[in-house]
């Protein structure tokens, strides 16, 4: 039977570098069909935190292992790909063999200063002995939206402004004459009447997914070849009849070669060689405008198109067509190639010098070039008025424009190794290593003087194993790695870890300890930041009797830091890993890991110095965690075979410093809060009346009238203001992940589901479509259902949100507890059934077929304001594998 | 063999390492290289030129305070900190999000400018007399940059003659002292004045055009205006500051008591900058006496470099700090398009209006007296519907004149019927103000009538008066180009403003000289084709105060809609007065041109203005306060 995701392999995989590491079956991570390896990720192993932002085909997900640990430029893990750093998401899940995490202080310990925040590490698929084995992949889906966001539609929303221009006496309602006009779309150009999320929306999606492999080897090669090819194109309605095509879509071809060779029968030679071509579409100029566009502008700004084929455009000043955004704009055509070689021999010295000594080097070269076309079209837009004519808003044309983007980088690097694994006795075995990684990345097309210095590490480490009997064992293991990031004085960094183990029978535990670093110093600019810098394109300045003496400028733009070094990590883990009876496995990691030293922005220096943003070696963060999973597996007598697994893991930060003065209230010091706390307002509830108003603590941030949102006095000096900001709810990266599934196989069936979820997670909403328009409302101020409808008003005072206002509410739009959400999910993630007969398997697959959430407006996993955000899709697909 | 090889290798590497590291830095432009040489030495120069604010720009840029005043009202009322500034609803953690806190980016210029300052000596390869000229220079940006911290926030800590010491305890930063803050922003203009030149030409830099790099009169001019409002009573004195706003060095930020011998140091202060003889007010001479009077006043803003400006400078282009459209059209293009009408220039659309206060302030041409000297009262403020009418000053507030022609830049429109109150105004009246029936003074256009239509779903601004003080009459701005190629010099400082501020010095200081003010006030009033003050206000001899509100009065006029006027009301303490008012206009949505004059304000949807004792100040951003706690915030906030 399929191997589940999750395997509790703790221990059992006693290789060097895996430690407290949990190997994923490649084939159970195929079920999901997505267009990133990382969107197929989330819940499926413990510890491995992935956040989908979008649903966007092109987008991949955040990843973390155990959560957000830093404050500093980067939690992201190091994503080792057979052997040398790469991302995660260039592969095709196909490809991948195993996925491994090494989360503790001795397991990425030779990885030296870059696997500060965890290691991913995937191994491609090899060959075997065996004569060629095809198989044939073929998926195909449909697609829809989880969520869409509600708008008031236009009676709502007419409803919504005349009561709004009622209230506070100024501007004109909506006659009811007119209001009719607009309703019942006779005259649709002059009054028109738009659901602009399903105009801009459509209800299908499509996927798919083809892939062949060949693997097989002789003797002295083996070898594995692998082709594939994803498509996804966007669910938005694109215009058909345009010369080009404004759909989003993305495209990707994917081609995997490992090959094996013995040349002497102590020489190994692999060389794995990695290619992708991916295409991407999308809007021109920004994508955030059509998902912003399309839930701001009203449902009576302006038609969607003239009905006489004109480009239709609101005469407000500020006023968007989603329709033109999405269609008439022109669109970006977005292509990258990126190539992945490894080259690595290794020499058994085993017959020669001693057993069990190998040496050999790994060598890496990996590039990008990538580049975007932008072709842009500037149309003319019309308004009509209320005679019926015309009026252009602006000069337009009608070609097309192009201007181009490049961006590319080739990385190299060299790994000598020598490595010494060898058994004395029965009982007695030593592992050892050392090795040198020489790593050199260099940006292609550098964006600025500081950003073409190529970015350099390098790293010394070994390590050594002792085991006794396959029970105890004690390893240590030191790096000595540096980067070009720092000044002579700080550009090495000395890290020695140990770590010690047993098997009890019942249960296997392990204790380990170390000490890492990082020098990410954040913003490519922010490089080399012991360094001053001058901006030589500063604001230029004109002079002249005629204005044409236009000098250049220059400027002082970053001040050297000195003494600044790398950001430090102390962690401490247990594990334990119970064998329960029944086939069932338990394990539990309990870790702690300390940071200090994060390179942050200098939150001391007052701005009086004038030196703009800095930064400073001054951040501090404690983190405790925990993980624990489970699984059963078992075979019955009536051939039936059932997998089940489950994990969650929590991580919870605590920020120890952070560099920020003392603050006069002390509820407001940063100290103490998670990274990524929100701060925010206390409410209370909305005002009920005037007296209310009059005998509550002043409200500092602007106009209060009864139905606005009353907030808590924190220090008690009867004014509201920023010193009642508080801490509130949680973070927007969730504390807690979480997943479960299973898998079942009876005769020809088989069934795999899988669940996850996370909690401790909020988020707090904001912009026009939630708190009220604060700009133009005839032209962007459309607003969700919910909120038209529940808003207070005279005559539903105990609202669920409060008073909207014409041109916003500064009191109301606060951040606070009133626009926090509870941002958790459960999702059912995947669930596939699948019938095989002879060579042939056919199967149907639902991802992410429904979500449960307590935040309705839209997906909760989405990271936006305001649902502005490709929406997360859900997906059926159907498939058929053939293997010959 | 391999072994051997693979130990080298290491040995190599180890030997290699840190040099593999080690980033050669030696090509990367350095602030000592960069000050020593003359090209480069005057790009960084130029770059400080960046920080004077962006007073040509009235929406995104520091000119937006006109729309916080009195004399304008502005579409973009809900620009969102725009509009809580101009309803007192404004707190220090919205101008940490507002874009018109100007706290870093100034405070960044005075570190340029001091960094400028300690190395251009090194710039050997100009002589030493430029040093110091371009040394000059800086000290001058930098006063600027302090005296617009002091406009805006009050006194602020001053940093002196070095950078800003890294050993600074933030616990024990607190605000200077006003006092404090005018003698050291004074002393550095009296140590630039010294070193500038007279004119850039003299400067020595050859045949290239210089025009716009500070002079000594510029220097000096700045120094009057900071003297004149430090002797003002908002700043000295005022009752409001009274027990408030005490430092961490027990200092009251404010002075506790009068002194009304600051005047004297203004009005000697006005008098250096006349006595430099290098300015003259921009006059036009001969025809019609009406039409001479307002060509003279449109070129203050028509004529780059006139004599009258004594510190100016090419309009800049929006940068891009804040929200706003059009931001292709340049600098001086986006003022215009901003306040054209709709349908009289591609991207105009009237944002920036004259509100009727602004309207009502200009004089009658004949009587040269002030039509309106007051308004009654109602729920929001002041009442425009309702003016306190001057019966000797000829004002018709009501009725219509048939056969009216307009009488500048308009000579090929045709007679209009025109509203009584529109007529016999002062010439700077119709450079200004194209009221509601009027032409546009653009003749290219198919009709030019400016009629406010009915428009029901507009929000443009629609007062029932246009602007179009900027507008050069007949420009013709069909396409984007048009605004594209404009260039324009924007007149910071000029010499009307010296003389309004010198009379008034005169008319306020303890040795009082009345005639010598009175001389001075005319000056400005004779260029307008105004008569002198004493025949229009007989009653304005030995009166003081009657002189204090004629002076302010035509300072209001003479510098209508700049930001200028909005610190004059600041620094009077008027602005408590001007600001409380509903959002008048006309009614734009009458059914006819007769049924548009009447005055109502329920038709531009906005809050009403609100200014309260706090609002003479901003707020110290929030964001400056949790880096160092103890600063003194400002009474209010």
């Amino acid at each position: 039977m399929r191997k589940g995701i999750i395997l509790i392999a703790l221990i059992a995989s006693l290789g060097f570098y895996a430690y407290a590491v949990e190997p994923a079956d490649s084939l159970a991570l195929s079920h999901v069909l997505t267009g990133t390896v990382s969107k197929g990720l989330e819940g499926r192993i413990s510890g491995l935190y992935i956040i989908q932002n979008t649903g966007r085909p092109d987008e991949v997900a955040d990843v973390y292992i155990r959560g957000v640990r830093t404050t500093g430029a980067s939690a992201r893990p190091l994503v080792i790909v057979d052997g040398a750093e790469s991302e995660l998401d260039l592969l095709d899940a196909d490809e991948i063999q195993s996925i491994e995490l090494l989360k503790d202080g001795s397991s990425a310990a030779l990885y030296g200063i870059r696997g500060n925040n965890g290691v991913l590490v995937i191994t491609t698929k090899h060959g075997m002995l065996s004569a060629p084995q095809v198989r044939v992949n073929a998926q195909f889906g449909v697609g829809s939206a989880t969520r869409l966001p509600k708008m008031a539609n236009s009676a709502e929303w007419i409803g919504y402004y005349n009561d709004l221009c009622t209230q506070e006496g100024v501007a004109t309602p909506f006659p009811e004459s007119v209001t009719q006009l607009y309703l019942n779309g006779g005259d649709p150009d002059r009054y028109p009447s738009v659901d602009w999320v399903n105009e801009i929306y459509g209800k299908v999606a499509t996927i798919q997914k083809y892939g062949v492999s060949v693997t097989g080897g002789s003797e002295k090669v083996h070898y594995y070849v692998k082709g594939s090819y994803y498509n996804e194109n966007g669910i938005f309605k694109a215009a058909k009849n345009l010369s080009y095509d404004p759909q989003t879509r993305y495209g990707r071809f994917n081609f995997h070669s490992n090959v094996d060779v013995n040349i002497t029968k102590s020489l190994l030679l692999n060389l794995s060689l990695g290619t992708q071509y991916r295409s991407a579409r999308g809007q021109v100029d920004s994508y955030q405008a059509l998902y912003a566009n399309t839930l701001t502008a009203t449902p009576i700004a302006t038609p969607v198109k003239f009905s006489d084929g004109k480009f239709a455009m609101p005469r407000y000043y500020d006023g968007v067509n989603p329709y033109n955004t999405l269609n008439a704009e022109g669109y970006r055509q977005i292509a990258a190639v990126t190539a992945q070689t490894r080259l690595k021999l290794t020499q058994d010295f085993s017959d020669i010098l001693t057993s069990g000594l190998k040496a050999g080097f790994l060598f890496s070269l990996d590039t990008r070039n990538g580049n975007i076309i932008y072709r842009h079209r500037n149309p003319r837009y019309y308004y009509m008025d209320e005679n019926g004519e015309f009026h252009s808003q602006n000069d337009g044309s009608n070609y097309m424009t192009m201007t181009k983007s490049i961006d590319g980088y080739t990385t190299l690097s060299i790994e000598p190794f020598v490595s010494f694994d060898r058994a004395f006795g029965d009982r007695h075995e030593i592992n050892a290593i050392v090795l040198a990684n020489l790593r050199n990345k260099t940006d292609n097309v550098p964006a600025s003087y500081i950003e073409a210095y190529a970015y350099r590490f390098l790293t010394f480490a070994g390590s050594v194993k002792y085991s006794y009997d396959d029970k105890y064992w004690a390893g240590a293991a030191l790096s000595y790695s540096g980067s070009d990031n720092f000044d002579a004085a700080h550009r090495f960094g000395i890290y020695p870890s140990v770590e010690a183990g047993a098997n009890l029978g019942l249960c296997t535990v392990r204790a380990s300890f170390g000490l890492s670093g990082s020098e990410q110093l954040g913003s490519a600019a922010r490089r080399f930041a012991y360094n001053s810098t001058l901006d030589t394109a500063a604001g230029s300045a004109v002079f002249g009797e005629t204005g044409r003496n236009e000098r250049d400028g220059i400027a002082t733009a970053c001040f050297g830091q000195e003494g600044l070094a790398m950001e430090q990590s102390r962690k401490v883990e247990i594990d334990a890993c119970f064998h329960l009876p029944f086939g069932i496995e338990t394990g539990i990691a309990l870790y702690s890991d300390v940071r200090s030293g994060i390179f942050i922005e200098d939150r001391a220096t007052s701005s009086i110095a004038g030196k703009g943003t800095q930064y400073v070696n001054l951040g501090g963060v404690d983190n405790k965690g925990l993980e624990l999973s489970a699984q059963y597996a078992r075979t019955f007598d009536n051939g039936f075979e059932l997998l089940a697994y489950g994990n969650i893991s929590y991580n919870h930060s605590k920020i120890t410093a952070d560099g920020l003065p003392k603050q006069l209230e002390s509820y407001q010091q940063t100290i103490g809060g998670s990274i990524g706390q929100q701060y925010g307002l206390v409410a209370l509830g909305l005002f009920q009346s005037e007296d209310e108003i009059a005998n509550s603590p002043k409200q500092k941030f602007g106009d209060v009238n009864v139905g606005d949102v009353k907030y808590m006095d924190q220090n008690g000096d009867n004014v509201i203001d920023a010193y009642d900001i508080v801490a509130i709810g949680h973070s927007n990266i969730p504390a807690i992940v979480y997943g479960f599934g299973a898998d079942l196989k009876w005769k020809s069936f088989d069934l795999a589901l899988h669940f996850n979820g996370n909690a401790r997670v909020t988020r707090i909403i904001s912009g026009s479509p939630v708190v009220g328009g604060s700009s133009n409302q005839l032209a962007t101020g459309s607003i969700y259902e919910d909120i038209a409808l529940n808003r207070w008003t005279p005559s539903n005072t105990d609202a669920k949100y409060p008073r909207m206002y014409l041109a916003g509410s500064a009191n109301n739009s606060q951040a606070s507890t009133m626009w926090q959400r509870n941002m958790s999910f459960l999702r059912l993630g995947s669930i596939e059934a699948g019938y095989t007969i002879g060579k042939f398997r056919i199967c149907a697959s639902a991802i992410n077929p429904f979500t449960i959430s307590s935040f309705k407006l839209w997906d909760p996993a989405l990271d936006c304001n305001y649902g502005d955000a490709y929406p997360i899709m859900k997906m059926y697909v159907l498939g058929v594998n053939i293997k010959f | 063999m391999k072994k051997i090889f693979f130990l080298t290798l290491c040995f190599s590497l180890a030997v290699s390492c840190d040099s593999f590291l080690k980033v050669n830095f030696a090509d990367q432009p350095e602030l000592e290289d960069v000050l020593s040489h003359n090209k480069t030495s005057r790009d960084f120069l130029a770059h400080l030129y960046n920080y004077m604010p962006l007073e040509e720009d009235m929406v995104g840029g520091s000119g937006w305070v006109v729309g916080r005043s009195s004399q304008a009202l502005y579409s973009w009322y809900s620009l969102g900190s725009y509009q809580f500034y101009r309803a007192d609803s404004f707190a220090a953690t919205s101008a940490t999000e507002s874009e018109y806190d100007q706290w870093d980016y100034l405070y960044e210029g005075i570190r340029q400018a001091t960094t400028f300052i300690l190395n251009i000596d090194r710039d050997v390869q100009d002589n030493e007399a430029t040093r110091i000229l371009m040394k000059a220079e800086a000290r001058f940006i930098r006063a600027y940059c302090y005296y617009a911290l002091l406009r805006q926030y009050g006194p602020v800590v001053i940093l002196g003659d070095g950078l800003y010491d890294e050993n600074t305890v933030n616990a024990e930063v607190d605000r200077n002292t006003l006092d404090e803050n005018v003698d050291w922003i004074v002393s550095e203009l009296d140590k630039a004045s010294i070193d500038l030149p007279m004119s850039m030409a003299d400067c020595g830099e050859g045949n290239i055009d210089w025009r716009g790099r500070a002079t000594k009169g510029a220097a000096l001019a700045l120094k009057a205006r900071i003297l004149t409002m430090a002797a003002s009573p908002l700043y000295n004195g005022c009752e409001i500051y009274k027990g408030q706003m005490k430092n961490i060095k027990g200092k009251y930020l404010f002075p506790q008591a009068a002194d009304q011998t600051k005047w004297e140091r203004a009005s000697a202060a006005c008098k250096a900058v006349i006595d430099l003889g290098l300015y003259s007010l921009c006059t036009s001479e001969g025809g019609d006496a009406f039409k001479a009077a307002a060509e003279g006043y449109q070129k203050v803003f028509f004529e780059n470099w006139n004599d009258e400006t004594i510190w100016g400078w090419w309009k800049r282009t929006y940068n891009n700090k804040g929200k706003i459209i059009y931001e292709n059209l340049g600098g001086t293009g986006m003022t215009i398009a901003m306040e054209v009408p709709e349908g009289f220039g591609k991207y105009s659309f009237s944002g920036i209006c004259p509100s009727l206060a602004l309207v009502d302030s200009y004089a009658m041409y004949v009587s040269g007296r002030y039509p309106v000297t007051g308004y009654e009262n109602d729920c929001d403020g002041l009442d425009y519907s309702k003016p306190k009418v001057d019966a000797l000053s000829g004002y018709v507030a009501d009725g219509w004149t048939e056969g009216y022609h307009q009488p500048v830049d308009a000579d090929w429109a045709p007679a209009i019927k025109a509203h009584n109150s529109t007529i016999g105004r002062e010439p700077r009246f119709y450079a200004a103000v194209v009221p509601n029936g009027f032409y546009w003074p653009n003749q290219n256009l198919d009709d030019a009538r400016f009629l406010v239509g009915v428009r029901p779903t507009s929000q443009h601004c629609r007062v029932g008066y246009a602007w179009r003080r900027n507008y050069p009459a007949g420009m013709i701005l069909a396409s984007q180009s048009d605004y594209s190629i404009l260039k324009a010099v924007y007149p910071d400082i000029r010499l009307a403003e010296i003389y309004l501020s010198y009379a008034e010095a005169l008319n306020e200081q303890p040795s009082r000289d009345e005639a010598a003010a009175i001389n001075y006030l005319d000056k400005v009033r004779c260029r307008a084709g105004l008569k002198p003050i004493e025949i229009a206000y007989p009653e304005v001899a030995g009166n003081k105060e009657l002189l204090r509100a004629l002076i302010q009065h035509e300072r209001k006029v003479e510098f209508a809609m700049e930001p200028l006027s909005w610190y004059d009301s600041l620094r009077w303490m008027t602005a408590g007065e001007e600001c409380n008012a509903g959002n008048w206009t006309l009614k734009c949505s009458a059914d006819s041109y007769e049924g548009s004059y009447e005055r109502v304000k329920n038709e531009f949807a906005a809050p009403p203005a609100r200014f309260t004792d706090r609002d003479y100040l901003f707020p110290i951003p929030f964001s400056v306060l949790t880096k160092t706690v103890n600063m003194t915030q400002n009474y209010g906030y």
